[in-house]
């Protein structure tokens, strides 16, 4: 198991092994809940505790769907992991990822997810019709695999908003107004000439690689 | 056949809560987004039916052995207020 999994991974499989044997023990001696206890105990194991055993396995799911290790487990997605490893420095992914100015092992999620009250529903969500397409679909060659809707400036300003390498950038400013206009998603900062290689995709076979330790 | 349907009931949401939380519990053996649909399409509508079971069985119950109520009323042969049995 991977960096994803925790102690509280452990917590969750053992409430709903619990679960389920109580369920089971409920189930098959529901004799016993002829008497006031048997009948708590019942409503303990066939409601309260799967209830709570479903609430907290989903919560889990939730959060190692958000693993760089989950969303590189589909084979058409290996290309978009390798370009973390580009060893250039214009191929913003692949700094963000080395440097560890995202989690590294949230990295796809800490990018792709839209920061917004509903916006990690809405990832999940994409995921599902991602994988529609994986398994129901065709998957398209990796040059024509493309995101559902442009890329909102609002996810590179959850963290760069507001901090000072941001906001001294000269081109950032310049012409006056420049800031407003990519604060308000005016102008995208993978606009031409600025941000625009992002996975370098195409790329693929003409680059190096950063080795970890090297 | 000396079973309740109740307990029939019982031993079906058992079943399906259980079966329903064998699968949640495999589904963290892997880390893939076919475990995560695994996980809410097959393990998450079992557990809910088996809920869902168990509520049933309780909306529907009707004990049978339960003795009829007692009230005090007065007796028809007596003045002093006897215990009667009104049958259910």
């Amino acid at each position: 198991m991977g960096p994803e999994t925790g102690p509280g991974l452990w917590l969750v499989i053992g409430i709903m092994a619990l679960s389920l044997v109580l369920a089971l023990f409920v189930g098959f001696r529901a004799g016993l809940t002829r008497d006031r206890r048997g009948k708590m105990f019942a409503f303990v194991g066939l409601f309260i505790l799967p209830v709570l055993a479903v609430w907290l396995g989903f919560r889990e799911q939730m959060t190692r769907a958000e693993s760089t290790r989950f969303c590189l487990s589909c084979h058409a997605m290996s290309d978009w992991g390798k370009s973390l490893y580009i060893d250039d420095p214009s191929v913003f992914p692949a700094v963000h990822f080395q440097n560890h100015l995202i989690p590294a092992d949230h990295a796809c999620y800490t990018c792709h997810t839209t920061y917004t009250f509903f916006g990690p529903l809405k990832s999940k969500i994409e995921g599902l019709r991602h994988m529609y397409v994986e398994y129901l679909g065709t998957i398209p060659p990796p040059a024509k695999i493309k995101l559902y809707t442009p890329y909102d400036n609002r996810e590179c300003l959850y963290c760069h908003g507001g901090a000072r390498d941001f906001l001294q950038v000269d081109k950032h400013n310049k012409p006056a107004g420049e800031m407003a206009k990519i604060m308000s998603n005016q102008v995208s900062c993978m606009a031409a000439n600025c941000h625009d290689t992002i996975h370098a995709i195409e790329d693929l076979k003409d680059v190096t690689f950063w080795k970890r330790g090297k | 056949m000396s079973t309740q349907p109740i307990e029939c009931r019982l031993k079906g949401a058992g079943v399906l809560v259980g079966l329903g939380l064998l699968v949640q519990l495999v589904s963290f053996s892997w880390l893939h987004p076919l475990a995560f649909s695994v996980f809410l399409v097959i393990g998450c509508p079992l557990v809910a039916a088996g809920i869902i079971v168990y509520l049933v069985s309780l909306l529907r119950y009707h004990p049978q052995s339960i003795a009829p109520p007692r009230i005090r009323r007065p007796s028809s042969s007596s003045e002093d207020g006897e215990l009667d049995t009104i049958q259910a």
